[in-house]
């Protein structure tokens, strides 16, 4: 190996935590198999009820209930750990995973949004739109919602800026602001879905239905996360952790909270502008 | 055959130093460890986390081939022996969607991301995946995906075959619940694959070792990133896909009911959104591990490093793009049929400038024909083959004649037989010594490699006429003229079998019987490739190397840039 430049080995360029003496190897951890297995009693359930077995609501149940314990169990394990993680380093690579998970979620939509621009691109022409038995839906409400949903993400923002500038309080008021918008704006979806049902129009009616409620109903559940989300975030808040520097799930958290108002964007400027009956 | 000459452009890995690496008798790290089955349900350690895929795969690959055995016993006597049935054709039906279920979501992809989990940290030279747990995470629900898949059986499982079509999928035409058990084993298997995907491309973005440039990473490591990314954006569409499925079933919502204003060949679009992209990200990875075994036994770096990785992102790329070919005969507008076939043929482009480049790394070199490389070898025809038959199908009106025939199935056995499985051999022949510190027989491995070889294009070969012919695919029988291709079929299986049968056997005898004696390079000449997973012991210490190595430059690399 004549044409080989050598230069003297400099682990301390590695990443800051890594030393020869001292390697930081994760500890093992039986919670991702707890958490995993019992993430597959679910489907088990779902299978029971939809088989009409008496015992498939317990199953699920259990199921969820197992989920949440050793998911709670698993989060706690990573909050005890961290701080032996070099903190630059692991916000990065938290980040990025986290947006990398937003991009799946993402195609997931994709795949609803993709069917609902099929459906309006091949309706037959002539054809009445939208279908027979569609109710017409008010852009009212989802208007309103549009409002909120922009605006919460505006003091989900605030919030992380008076976390940076030290105003914990600021920043707690405008974290319960945010829940606070988002709680009504999944009362006033299920208000909507409540008179929509009154009429008679359910997932089962028409593709209308199917696509309304599912894309709604997925875009509410997510709604629905972001909450509980921000709320652990809260949580924490009110427990004093969290600083200038390391406050990573509130950065996730604020992510997330503005993927659901992007994806609420599209589901007002496609789904509700598109059924209406002048658009088409 | 002349000896080896310095490359002349840079390669994946540069020159890594190590001088000061010296393989520990204990380890430094300071990690509770557990004690038997324990360790391996706690352990967050990629090397332990990348066997267990292995296993697993493993099981899955025993159990699909029981499946295909079942399948090839009805086409030999598709009336039965003594005029007694051998099955029902709802059996045969299941049999086939499931053998292509099991090989695809069970072996191949979890076999790649096993090679993948154990080799790629040290390849980059870090100490582990990025997010440890969500790997083992990421390992551990394939368990009851798989349990979910094996024991959807006892319920009628899919009767459509593998891609479940609607509307033969929906609960007129499939009431049984096997169907909404295979949508949950999707499911899980569909989390397992993104939060794989998210740990390799995070692992491979922020934990590389202080001067492993993203060019310098070895063709195996940009395959898996590419392939992460196809599973990151395809695989959600495919769980929508099942899920819109499972509400048409459930709660009677009109996806794919024309009656609702729905369009069953939606199914086949998103589907094949998912499924297209899929075949990649059940092909890409093989490409790269041939790649490091040919540089390795041909002691030559892989010919055109940079056309490589461009190659391989440009498939990923269009690979989204092409989906419709999988629906000439299902029903699309002409000028989409137009552009899909162009496209279609447009990643034969690719494809060919990777097999090139593979040949111009073995011209010249000095080969060695260990049994991995035989695997390559292999592979490399075999897979040309089935993008030949490829590039036929891409041709709309050839296609049109030969849709769901054997002709079809041929293809698919081409490159993902000849294709991804003999990739995975290679890498076991070529990786095995490093994970265990045990060479498999290299003599028992030529035998394998030729009865597999063999047995395949008995199998396969004749599938193609088959299908010109006109036998339909998916059916328990066919016309009388067809019956002595099929008995030379399944003769083919036999060898495959024994084969295979041998395989299982060396490993587990090389596992039991045999003592540690590979050393760190295990198979000599790694100066060439200068890959990292040959510069620690065999098996690795759990924390890979003591010192995060630092990779410099090699002289000429600096002399061309
Ligand atoms: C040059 C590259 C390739 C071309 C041009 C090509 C083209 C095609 C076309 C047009 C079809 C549709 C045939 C039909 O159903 O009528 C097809 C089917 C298929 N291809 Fe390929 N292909 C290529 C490479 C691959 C690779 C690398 C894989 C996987 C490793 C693969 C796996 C499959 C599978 C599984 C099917 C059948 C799916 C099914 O209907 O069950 N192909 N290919
Ligand atoms: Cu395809």
């Amino acid at each position: 190996m004549s044409d080989v430049a050598i230069t003297t080995p400099d682990a301390a360029h590695a990443h800051s935590h890594e030393h020869a003496e001292h390697i930081h190897l994760p500890d093992p951890s039986l919670w991702p198999f707890l958490v995993a297995m019992s993430a597959g009693i679910i489907p088990v359930g779902i299978l029971l009820l939809i088989a009409e077995k008496s015992m498939g609501g317990a199953v699920l149940g259990i199921g969820i209930v197992f989920v949440i314990i050793s998911a709670l169990g698993w989060c706690t394990s990573v909050i005890r750990e961290k701080p032996t993680l070099d903190s630059a380093w692991a916000n990065r690579t938290l980040s990025m995973g986290w947006k990398l998970f937003l991009v799946s979620e993402g195609a997931i939509f994709g795949a609803f949004f993709g069917h609902l621009f099929y459906i309006m691109y091949h309706w037959h022409k002539g054809a009445a739109w939208p279908p027979a038995g569609t109710p017409p839906i008010s852009l009212i409400i989802p208007a309103i919602g549009t409002g909120l949903l922009v605006t919460s993400s505006v003091t989900c923002e605030m919030a992380h800026k008076f976390l940076l500038l030290g105003r914990r309080g600021a920043c707690k008021s405008m974290m319960v602001l945010t829940m606070a918008l988002g709680l009504i704006f999944l009362t006033l979806q299920a208000l909507e879905w409540g008179v929509l049902g009154g009429l008679n129009f359910a997932p089962h009616t028409n593709i209308i239905g199917t696509l309304f409620y599912l894309i709604t109903g997925f875009h509410g559940f997510h709604v629905l996360t972001g909450m509980m989300f921000l709320f652990l975030v809260y949580a924490r808040l009110e427990f004093g952790s969290f600083d200038r520097s390391r406050h990573f799930s509130m950065n996730a958290a604020s992510w997330y909270w503005h993927f659901v108002d992007v994806i609420w964007l599209l589901v007002f400027f496609t789904l509700y502008v598109g059924i209406q009956p002048a658009a088409h | 055959m002349s000896i080896a000459t310095p490359p002349k452009e840079p390669q994946g890995g540069g020159v890594i130093d190590l001088d000061v690496y010296t393989p520990i008798e204990e380890p430094r790290t300071k990690t509770t460890q557990h004690k038997g089955i324990l360790r391996w349900l706690t352990t967050v350690d990629h090397k332990m986390i990348g066997v267990m895929y292995l296993w697993f795969a493993g099981f899955s690959v025993i159990f699909g081939g029981a499946l295909a055995g079942l399948i090839r016993t009805q086409l030999a006597f598709p009336n039965g022996i003594g005029g007694k049935p051998l099955m029902t054709p709802e059996y045969f039906n299941q049999f086939i969607g499931m053998h292509a279920t099991f090989m695809m979501f069970g072996f191949v992809i979890p076999a790649f991301a096993g090679f993948g989990n154990y080799v790629i940290p040290i390849m980059i030279g870090a100490r582990d995946m990025a997010f440890p747990k969500m790997n083992a995470f990421a390992f551990w629900i394939l368990v009851p995906s798989g349990l979910l898949m094996a024991s959807s059986f006892f319920f009628g499982s899919i009767p459509g075959g593998w891609t479940s079509y609607a509307p033969l999928s929906t609960k007129t035409y499939a009431p049984n619940l096997g169907v909404d058990m295979w949508i949950f084993a999707i499911h899980l298997a569909g989390v397992s694959s993104i939060l794989g995907a998210i740990n390799f491309i995070v692992t491979m973005s922020n934990m590389r070792a202080p001067g492993m440039k993203w060019f310098r990473m070895p063709l195996f490591c940009w395959a898996t990133l590419v392939t992460s990314w196809l599973q990151l954006i395809g695989t959600p569409v495919l769980a929508g896909v099942v899920t819109m499925l499972l509400t048409d079933r459930i709660l009677d919502t009109g996806f794919f009911n024309p009656a609702k204003g729905g369009d069953p060949l939606l199914y086949q679009h998103l589907f094949w959104f998912y499924s297209h992209p899929a075949v990649y990200i059940m092909m890409i990875p093989g490409f790269g591990m041939v790649s490091q075994v040919i540089q390795t036994f041909s002691g030559r770096p892989t010919f055109g490093y940079k056309g490589m990785v461009y190659a391989t992102a440009f498939i990923g790329v269009v690979g989204f793009l092409v989906w419709g070919h999988h629906m000439f005969s299902a029903g699309m507008e002409p000028w989409l049929r137009a552009y899909f076939g162009f496209m279609t043929m447009l990643v034969g482009v690719p494809t060919g400038v990777k097999i090139f480049s593979w040949l111009a790394t073995l011209w010249g070199g000095s080969i060695r024909f260990t049994t991995s490389m035989m695997f390559a070898l292999g592979f490399l025809g075999l897979f040309t083959i089935g993008g030949i038959s490829g590039v036929f199908l891409a041709n709309v009106p050839f296609d049109v004649q030969v849709h769901d025939t054997y002709f079809v199935v041929a293809h698919i056995h081409y490159v993902m037989f000849g294709g991804a499985v003999m990739t995975i051999f290679a890498a076991l022949y070529y990786w095995f010594p490093k994970m265990s510190g045990r060479y498999l027989s290299e003599r028992l491995g030529k035998v394998i490699f030729w009865l597999i070889f063999t047995g395949m294009n008995v199998t396969f070969l004749p599938m193609h006429w088959l299908g010109i012919a006109g036998m339909a695919r998916r059916i328990y029988t066919y016309r009388p003229e067809f019956h002595s291709l099929n008995m030379i079929v399944s003769s083919g299986y036999l060898l495959m079998l024994t084969g295979g049968l041998l395989l299982v056997g060396n490993v587990f005898y090389t596992l039991l019987a045999k003592r540690r004696t590979a050393p760190n390079d295990a198979w000599g000449g790694n100066e060439v490739q200068n890959t990292l997973e040959w510069m620690t012991t065999s098996p690795p210490p759990a924390h890979n190397f003591d010192r995060v190595p630092k990779i410099v430059p090699m002289a000429y690399e600096s002399l061309h840039h």
